[in-house]
């Protein structure tokens, strides 16, 4: 009564294969890790030895001749804003769309899944025309925005095929004890949803924190810049070296590995409630 | 109650949002005025440094003026620039590049004829006229140049000794050039180092250098579909650089040195025979000659081929990089009052000292001990020919470092393909 | 206030437009507004800046005859064939996983790694790794293959697009999909299964019978998005990686919308590439709402 996968060899077979993905997934933090740890001529006659001389010049350049620390402040400051709201936004969608009933849901919900797809780059330079109009620009506010307007339909999306799977009687019930709308939401609702309100929370604070065009074109100020716009203006006008976008690419990276590191189960436990269809 | 909840939640949502609007308004000084300069370098390393000691002085002189010196992204520079004129944004000075895409945005440039009067007869005549919208010396003068850029070739003396070659002679013909590649190969050197990937920089280069001497001012025809990629001098040159690749002179990682930073590296390390290099910014005189020493580093335009009717040619783009003024600005004068400052005396100097630019302006004494940079110096004025990627239409730079890959580096096309292809995306930009 | 069904329905009605009002407001001012744009600029000549020159359906024809136009298509058509095997493979590393390997929880973590770097990133590392001075290219040479370091991956057309497409649909979704998969596979009834192995089914057996049926939904919607990233969030990859070429191999439309517009002056011209893409992202959202009123009709 084995089945055959049980068997040894097969069960190999399938751990070299996992293996191999591991370490193509591994390798690229490797290689940076390495490389930022020599400089630019040991780097440009060796590509691939260890360092012979470890040496930390480039996050020192990076982190602060380039500044690298104060966009890390930055960074920390906007994306968890952007992403506190984004799940708020994402939630209260999610939870109109895919609990309660009214007229036109079907349009709206529509309207969110077209306008989820759009390539920044076809956006882009007019979302700055009308940041401009607004007052918005160079400013976090601005930015907040404009991550949310565009990392948050695919949030709702998944937020509301998350709620069109709980029982309508959870709701029914809070109606009945008398729970406003809020209350329905807040003490009923979000509680069930939270581990899929953990991972649209990663998924839209990954995007925020990689996000590069919006970031480039709204954030003229110093005070304001994140890690992402810092690497791109490190490149100058012929490029960088691999030793120093390897640091600076590791500092970026920093926080959001760490994270991973530490919620690792939460992460990946998270998307379980999520995935089970609506 | 149902008013209640809906101002609780519009409450909730801009209470989030208000606090952060504090962080990033943009309050307006009653005292000095603040010149806001957007400069696409000011986060490099070397010129970044030398950008913020000139600003320094700068307000130190001029107490009244408080510059806001903005860093911004190479890539995509000129759309934000589009982006930021067309929704009026607070930018009172741009640093461009004296090509196309500059020139995209003169409207928006200050005309500096007047304002630099009494100075004019400090900048170089050449200089002047890249900065000019007619490319006029004499008028409609809208930026003031930083540096005077040009590209030449520059040669490993010590590696010319190892391969048995006269180092004191620059293999300036096409059957020299092409001998001396031969001897390096034979001793084991990479004759021609380049960086190629992404960015085909190497090739570019050396199309600079090479058409300069089959056109002379004939480039110039290049702006106006006058000159041609078919035209039978562009053919040769090209078939030229791909013999180079044909009979591996060019050093085999070229197209995957990450970056062309890392070419010019390789060469400083020692590595190679000849570099395509530029005259200002880096892999320039200066970057070359600190690393090899300078009585190891040599000179020379271009090889030149046999039927190359401009031989002396060394192409000059007159100014490489230039300060504009912003006309819609409230502080024009003292943002013209900042770019003329920056483009001479003292702080150019700064500049100049620190990142071995040659900054085309006669109040910097320019150091005459060095001979390799007095030799460039007096080639770039004598002999001056325009630089063909500052003709062409902006849009088809990028176009041309595809194609380019396709035909040199991939080997996938040949070179009627390969013309045909430039000439027919250099039509569509037109 | 909750006294009869029908005026609990209205105020429903009016709880729910407040809700989505905030994200409503958003997409509006920052999406629909600025993609609606792009169908009046892609019928004007316009270098992105100064007043637009109306030209009618010229940027169209030019369109029929750009040669960066077709290799777009063909690009994106190599890279949708990359898909089934983008969605397989997590697929099956899921339901290996699901069968409790040991060390499981390890795997599905470092599979998700790189989905943390960003794209940018990843582009640039491995123009770098896949290079004639990466380490694969030095494996190569090391085990003796001759001209090894001529051989150049992302320098070739044909080659270019073949690492971009694992990289990009297959290597970099992998992570993302196992987590995604497995949690779906989560959900299943295990009597399911015992119902299988009493059937002696074998294991691709039990795969195809009872995992892939079960997780259909999910399937679905991650091969959906698998397209949304193909049409519409390739472009800073391609840049770090490979800049379109060589030649125009691995150039597709969103990243024509960024070199002709941003880097090339023609916003104009590039909006109409804007509007074909536009095109592409209508159809994949009308598959995704067939899909959704499916799942909500089961």
């Amino acid at each position: 009564m084995t089945t055959s996968y049980r068997r040894l060899s097969t069960r190999l077979l399938i751990y070299i294969i996992l293996v191999v993905f591991a370490l193509l997934s591994l390798y690229p933090i490797f290689f940076a890790l390495n490389s930022s740890l020599k400089n630019d001529y040991e780097y440009t006659n060796d590509k691939l030895a260890l360092p012979s001389s470890p040496t930390l010049d480039q996050y020192e350049s990076v982190l602060i001749n380039y500044r690298m620390l104060r966009y890390m402040g930055n960074t920390i400051l906007s994306v968890s804003i952007g992403t506190l709201l984004y799940m708020l936004i994402c939630s209260f969608a999610g939870f109109a769309f895919g609990q309660l009933r009214f007229r036109g849901r079907l349009l709206v919900f529509t309207l969110v899944l077209f306008l989820q797809i759009f390539p920044q780059m076809v956006i882009a330079s007019q979302v700055y025309q009308i940041a401009s109009k607004l007052g918005l620009l160079n400013t976090r506010t601005g930015i907040i925005l404009v991550w949310c307007a565009y990392f948050a339909p695919f949030g709702t999306y998944i937020m509301t095929t998350y709620f069109v799977g709980i029982p309508r009687e959870l709701l029914e019930a809070a109606r009945i004890d008398g729970a406003g709308l809020f209350r329905q939401l807040f003490s009923v609702m979000l509680p069930v949803a939270k581990p899929m309100l953990g991972t649209i929370g990663i998924i839209g604070a990954l995007g925020m924190w990689n996000e590069l065009p919006f970031a480039l074109l709204f954030l003229q100020k110093q005070e304001l810049r994140t890690l992402i716009q810092g690497i791109a203006l490190m490149q100058g006008e012929y490029g960088l070296t691999v030793p120093t976008m390897s640091a600076a690419v590791l500092v970026s990276a920093f926080i959001p590995l760490s994270l991973f590191v530490v919620f690792q189960n939460h992460v990946t436990m998270g998307a379980t409630a999520g995935s089970v269809k609506g | 109650m149902k008013k209640l909840r809906i101002v609780l939640i519009l409450a909730l949502f801009i209470s989030l949002a208000m606090p952060l609007i504090a962080g990033g308004s943009n309050e307006e000084a009653a005292g000095p005025v603040t010149i806001t300069y957007w400069d696409f370098k000011f986060e490099e390393e070397v010129s970044g440094a030398a950008f913020r000691e000139m600003d320094a002085l700068f307000m130190e002189d001029n107490p009244d003026i408080i510059i806001n010196h903005v860093a911004q992204s190479e890539d995509g520079y000129y759309a934000a620039l589009m982006a930021a004129f067309t929704a009026g944004t607070d930018v009172d000075v741009i640093l461009t590049h004296t090509d196309n895409r500059g020139w995209n945005l003169s409207d928006f440039f200050t005309t500096l004829d007047d304002s630099i009067a009494d100075v004019k007869g400090d900048y170089a005549p050449a200089a002047l006229a890249a900065c000019s919208e007619s490319g006029d010396a004499n008028k409609n003068i809208k930026m003031l140049p930083l540096t005077s850029q040009g590209l030449g070739i520059y040669y490993n003396k010590a590696n010319f000794i190892k391969a048995g070659l006269d180092p004191e002679k620059a293999p300036v013909e096409l059957n020299e050039f092409l001998a001396a590649c031969e001897a390096l190969k034979a001793a084991g050197i990479p004759p021609i180092i380049m960086g190629n990937q992404g960015s085909g920089y190497s090739i570019d280069f050396l199309y600079r250098v090479v058409l300069a001497t089959f056109y002379g001012n004939g480039i110039d025809g290049f702006k106006d579909g006058s000159s041609n990629f078919t035209d039978s001098e562009y053919v040769e040159a090209s078939r030229i650089i791909k013999s180079l690749f044909e009979m591996d002179y060019v050093n085999v990682e070229n197209p995957s040195i990450a970056y062309f930073m890392d070419a010019i590296n390789l060469f400083k390390s020692g590595e190679g025979g000849f570099f395509v290099g530029l005259t200002s910014d880096i892999a320039h005189w200066k970057d070359f000659g600190d690393a090899l020493g300078y009585e190891n580093v040599g000179y020379f335009s271009s090889f030149v081929a046999p039927d190359a009717k401009y031989p002396n040619a060394q192409v000059n783009q007159g100014a490489g990089i230039a300060l504009a003024s912003i006309n819609y600005s409230k502080n024009v004068e003292a943002a013209v009052k900042y770019i003329k400052s920056y483009t001479s005396g003292e702080r150019g100097k700064v500049f100049m000292d620190a990142s071995g630019a040659i900054v085309p302006n006669s109040t910097i004494p320019i150091d005459s001990s060095n001979a390799m940079l007095s030799d460039i110096l007096d080639k770039m004025s004598m002999y001056a020919a325009p630089d063909i990627m500052t003709r062409v239409p902006g849009g088809m730079v990028g176009d041309f470092y595809n194609i380019a890959s396709l035909f040199f580096l991939a080997d996938e096309i040949s070179l009627d393909e390969y013309i045909e292809k430039l000439q027919k995306i250099y039509e569509t930009n037109m | 206030m909750n006294g009869n069904r029908k005026k609990s329905l209205t105020s429903e009605g009016r709880d729910a437009w407040i809700l989505i009002l905030p994200l409503l407001v958003l997409m509006i001012v920052f999406i629909l507004i600025p993609v609606m744009s792009n169908f009046y600029y892609s019928m004007t000549k316009w270098k992105g800046i100064g007043t637009p020159e109306f030209i009618g359906l010229r940027n169209y024809s030019k369109l029929l005859t750009d040669e960066r136009f077709f290799s777009a298509l063909k690009t994106m058509g190599t890279l949708i064939l990359y898909i089934p095997l983008g969605v397989l493979l997590p697929l099956i590393i899921a339901a290996i996983l699901r069968d409790g390997l040991k060390g499981w929880k390890f795997f599905r973590s470092i599979l998700f790694l790189p989905n943390i770097l960003g794209a940018v990133i990843l582009g640039t590392l491995f123009s770098v790794l896949f290079s004639q001075v990466g380490p694969l290219i030095q494996f190569l040479s090391s085990i003796g293959v001759e001209d090894a370091v001529r051989i150049n991956l992302l320098g070739k057309s044909r080659t270019a697009i073949q690492i971009l497409s694992l990289l990009f649909v297959v290597w970099l979704r992998l992570g993302f999909g196992c987590i995604y998969f497995l949690a779906a596979m989560g959900g299943i009834d295990n009597s399911y299964y015992d119902a299988a192995k009493i059937d002696g089914a074998g294991w691709w057996q039990t795969f195809f019978r009872v995992t892939v049926p079960s997780v259909s939904f999910a399937i679905q919607f991650f091969t959906v998005l698998a397209f949304i990233e193909v049409f519409a969030r390739m472009y800073s990859m391609i840049f770090s990686l490979t800049g379109g070429g060589p030649g125009y191999a691995t150039y597709t439309l969103e990243f024509g919308v960024y070199r002709i517009g941003f880097i090339g002056f023609q916003r104009g011209y590039a909006s109409a590439w804007a509007v074909v893409l536009f095109l592409f992202c209508a159809i994949i959202a009308l598959v995704q709402i067939r899909l959704i009123r499916k799942s909500e009709a089961a």
